[in-house]
């Protein structure tokens, strides 16, 4: 299958079509990972006009989005970004484009809950910091949100904490990446 | 019997290089009644016709068909010419062999049979045509032009100065629309009220012209020529034949409400008028907020009136009616709510993003704040002022899909405006795109950016308080960045849409809109000031946004369609209507809601009903001035009592015949 078919089905499965958007910018204007993104949400769009899949399976974008939607909310032709993401999210798995950040923290994301059952916000930046090689990013945030009670030592966890784990694990085990996603989606 | 003459036309190459048009007339001078079939290069042009004429004259011929393009495009033509010889204009017919066979297919021998087959159905229906006569109807010479805004005057002015009557009628209590509203006008930056008010007063001063304000349309009957319009006047509560306009009412009247012509940035009596160049120049009491018409406590207003009896607190809508022969519609615009769309821009929750029609108040010398720019929280003068267009329009989910056409243009006046009246502001417009298409509108745009204003294209994403003041996030699509401005004041260029009662109106003259609820003009290039019931015009932003240039073109267009019928004593209607076979009637009534024009009636008559001589029965009756000839009413018809002359279900019929013999 060449790019642009590739390109093609990726944007029937997310249901959003080239020639909606006009380029206005209303998406990345008020998205809150913009600042972060080396390609903004209309950078996508502009990047599907255009053929260059491989420039959107590259950006850190579909890694950073967080699936807001606040886009598709104040997109004036209704362009589902977000779910074009999604999908070349998993194009871009399925291909093995890896970020190193983004695996990582995947990676610190799934370890975390299969120990605590929910997200401990402290081990998770910790592990993720030393990992990544970053270890003083956003080091100056710690106090305010530790005084805000945002972020705690203490770990939360839930009740018969096993059972999260083992779901992770049966998901884990079936074929990496290959069949799985296509499945759980729609 | 009839003696069919055929005639194939060319069209240069364009029918000749897809069909053999030789082919064709030689077919069909074998087809049952045809004595005689031709062919020519341009049957439309001069010598074409002659050739017509002189085969009719040589041959006796008695009926027609000529095989060209679509009968849209020449059937007139056609008719015309049979009127100088002896044929009814009636007995024609046209073969669509262009539209609907050589534009369609591709040469051979296929589109030659199919030219072949719509000539056959053609001489098959033609001898079944009968001779039809237009009636003539007679017509008013008198117009009534709905909505009192720069359209209507000059609409007015123009039938008027052609020396028509004409009735101007406005709801609020002053013409002058939303013309006078605006401060200068983009791109030459006069004053929108030095060029408009004179208007107005020639409007009021004009011996053809009856300026009925503070009035509605509130029932229309009748057709092209003949309307009968009633009007209701509302009360005004002030004798406007005596009242000398010298405004201590206004001065003294103790109840104040928001001004509705000033949006909201300042306070008005219950007696006044609309602004204080209003034509005319006498106030008008708001019963709504009245406190001697509510509570029947105050009067103030009649005790300082220094005219006596002037103020009648009794008064009460007076309904008339009134003939016309022509209408023109001119209710104009509104600017959309944008407050209940955009939650991202606020909502309306912050007071210093306003419309740029309340910064047209604004910045208007003789608006509340005489022209100097105060926003409206604090009053403070604002040194960064954003401008966002395109809010409201171009958005097809939460507003209207279309352009509003004048924004781009009023929004690079605002910004020279803001530029020019307060020393070392800064303004930002966020667009998408700057749309120019106007004589010096492109130089406008230009001089604007020399001026100073930074243009950022994208369009602002959200408008949000960070607790000192307003804050504009949106991309920067060319440094492809995100940009947060902080802004002192925000001005929202904002979509038209069609005006508060215009479908109501337009539905009373039977006219249509279209899916954004302007008014339907008859066709968008060739009849754009017409709407498609005759008689029924339009003028300006009614029609679809518009700006000022081209609202009063297009309202002198509608003078112009107006005077040329006016001119007329009586006129011709067209003949292929409806006809109603009265034997047949049963009047079951079911073709009556059908008909899109209101043209048929269910009336009561007596006739001889087997051993009853004077039965009483119901029988629908088609108004021939009403009657389109669209012919939804013979489908209806359940006895097949109604038949559309000139295309009668048997001449149809015929035709289906002819294609398969």
């Amino acid at each position: 299958m060449t790019d642009q078919e590739t390109l093609q089905e990726l944007m029937d499965k997310a249901d959003v079509r080239q020639y909606d958007c006009y380029q206005c910018g209303k998406c990345s204007g008020g998205c809150p990972m913009a600042d972060a993104m080396d390609l903004k949400p209309r950078g996508v769009m502009r990047c599907a006009q255009v053929g260059s899949l491989n420039r959107i399976l590259n950006s850190n974008t579909i890694w950073l989005c967080t699936g807001c939607y606040a886009c598709v909310d104040r997109c004036p032709h209704d362009v589902n970004v977000p779910a074009l993401i999604e999908e070349a999210r998993y194009e871009a798995a399925r291909r093995g484009i890896w970020r190193r950040d983004s695996e990582v923290l995947n990676k610190v994301f799934v370890a975390n809950l299969k120990m605590f059952g929910r997200n401990h916000e402290m081990v998770l930046a910790g592990l993720y910091n030393v990992l990544a090689l970053k270890p003083a990013q956003d080091a100056q945030s710690v106090p305010h949100m530790m005084s805000k009670k945002l972020i705690g030592i203490r770990p939360h966890s839930i009740k018969e904490n096993g059972e999260l784990a083992k779901l992770i694990e049966r998901a884990e085990s079936w074929d990496k990446l290959a069949s799985a996603p296509q499945e759980v989606k729609k | 019997m009839s003696k069919i003459g055929v005639f194939v036309c060319h069209c240069g190459t364009n029918i000749s290089s897809v069909v053999d048009v030789y082919k064709v007339a030689e077919a069909a001078a074998q087809m049952p009644g045809v004595s005689y079939a031709a062919e020519y290069k341009y049957m439309c042009s001069e010598p074409g016709q002659q050739m017509i004429l002189d085969a009719i004259k040589e041959h006796g011929l008695n009926r027609i068909v000529i095989a060209a393009c679509s009968p849209r495009m020449h059937e007139t033509t056609f008719r015309k010419m049979l009127k100088k010889s002896k044929i009814n204009e009636y007995l024609l017919e046209i073969a669509n062999i262009r539209e609907q066979d050589a534009w369609v297919h591709p040469p051979g021998e296929e589109a030659t049979e199919k030219a072949i087959d719509l000539v056959r159905m053609a001489v098959a229906k033609v001898a079944k045509n009968e001779p039809l006569k237009s009636s003539l109807i007679p017509i008013t010479k008198k117009a009534l032009v709905v909505g009192g805004g720069i359209a209507g005057i000059q609409a007015a002015l123009d039938i008027a100065d052609a020396g028509h009557e004409v009735v101007l009628l406005e709801r609020e209590p002053s013409i002058g629309g939303r013309m006078v509203m605006l401060d200068k006008t983009f791109p030459t930056l006069d004053c929108s009220a030095c060029i408009s008010t004179p208007k107005m007063v020639d409007v009021s001063a004009h011996p053809n012209i009856k300026l009925l304000t503070y009035a509605e349309v509130a029932a229309v009957k009748g057709y092209i020529g003949n309307f009968t319009v009633t009007i209701r006047q509302k009360a005004k509560y002030v004798n406007q034949d005596i009242c000398t306009g010298c405004g201590i009412c206004e001065d003294k009247c103790p109840k104040k409400v928001t001004s509705e012509f000033n949006k909201g940035l300042s306070d008005r009596p219950a007696i006044y008028k609309l602004f204080p160049q209003a034509v005319p120049a006498k106030p008008v009491i708001d019963r709504e907020t009245c406190l001697m018409l509510q509570n029947g406590k105050c009067g103030i207003c009649a005790k300082v009136c220094p005219v006596e009896g002037c103020i009648d607190y009794e008064a009460k809508d007076v309904e008339y009616d009134e003939d016309f022969g022509a209408v023109i519609l001119a209710t104009g615009y509104k600017l959309v709510d944008w407050g209940g769309m955009y939650d991202e821009y606020g909502a309306g929750r912050y007071p210093d993003v306003i419309d740029g029609l309340t910064f047209e108040r604004l910045v208007n010398a003789s608006g509340p704040t005489e022209g100097h720019i105060q926003r409206p929280s604090d009053g403070k003068e604002p040194k960064t002022v954003v401008i966002v267009k395109c809010v409201g329009s171009r958005d097809p989910k939460k507003g209207k899909p279309y352009c509003s056409r004048a924004c781009c243009m009023y929004a690079a006046k605002h910004a020279h405006q803001i530029l020019d009246k307060i020393h070392g502001a800064r303004v930002f417009i966020f667009y998408i795109d700057v749309r120019t298409p106007g004589k010096n509108y492109e130089e406008f745009y230009d001089q604007t950016r020399k001026d100073g204003a930074v243009y950022v294209r994208g369009r602002v994403s959200r408008i949000y308080s960070d607790g000192e003041g307003l804050v504009c996030q949106g991309e920067d699509t060319l440094l492809n960045k995100q940009v947060r401005v902080k802004a002192d004041l925000v001005v929202l260029e904002t979509a038209m849409e069609p005006n508060e009662g215009a479908g109501e109106l337009t539905g009373l003259f039977g006219a249509s809109r279209d899916v954004n609820g302007w008014i339907q003009e008859a066709h968008p290039k060739l009849r754009p000031v017409e709407t498609q019931v005759g008689g029924v015009f339009l003028a300006g932003a009614c029609q679809g946004p518009k700006d000022i240039p081209d609202t009063v073109a297009q309202a002198s267009a509608a003078a112009a369609k107006v005077i040329g019928l006016l001119n007329q004593d009586e006129m011709e209607t067209s003949p292929m209507i409806a006809a109603i076979d009265e034997s047949k009637c049963s009047g079951c009534g079911a073709c009556e809601p059908i008909c899109p024009y209101r043209a048929i009636t269910l009336e009561t008559i007596r006739s001889r009903e087997g051993r009853f001589t004077n039965a009483e029965r119901v029988i629908a009756k088609v108004n021939a001035g009403l009657c389109q000839g669209c012919g939804a009413c013979t489908v209806a018809c359940r006895t097949g009592a109604i038949d559309l002359l000139g295309f009668r279900n048997a001449q149809i019929l015929t035709e289906v015949d002819a294609l398969w013999q």
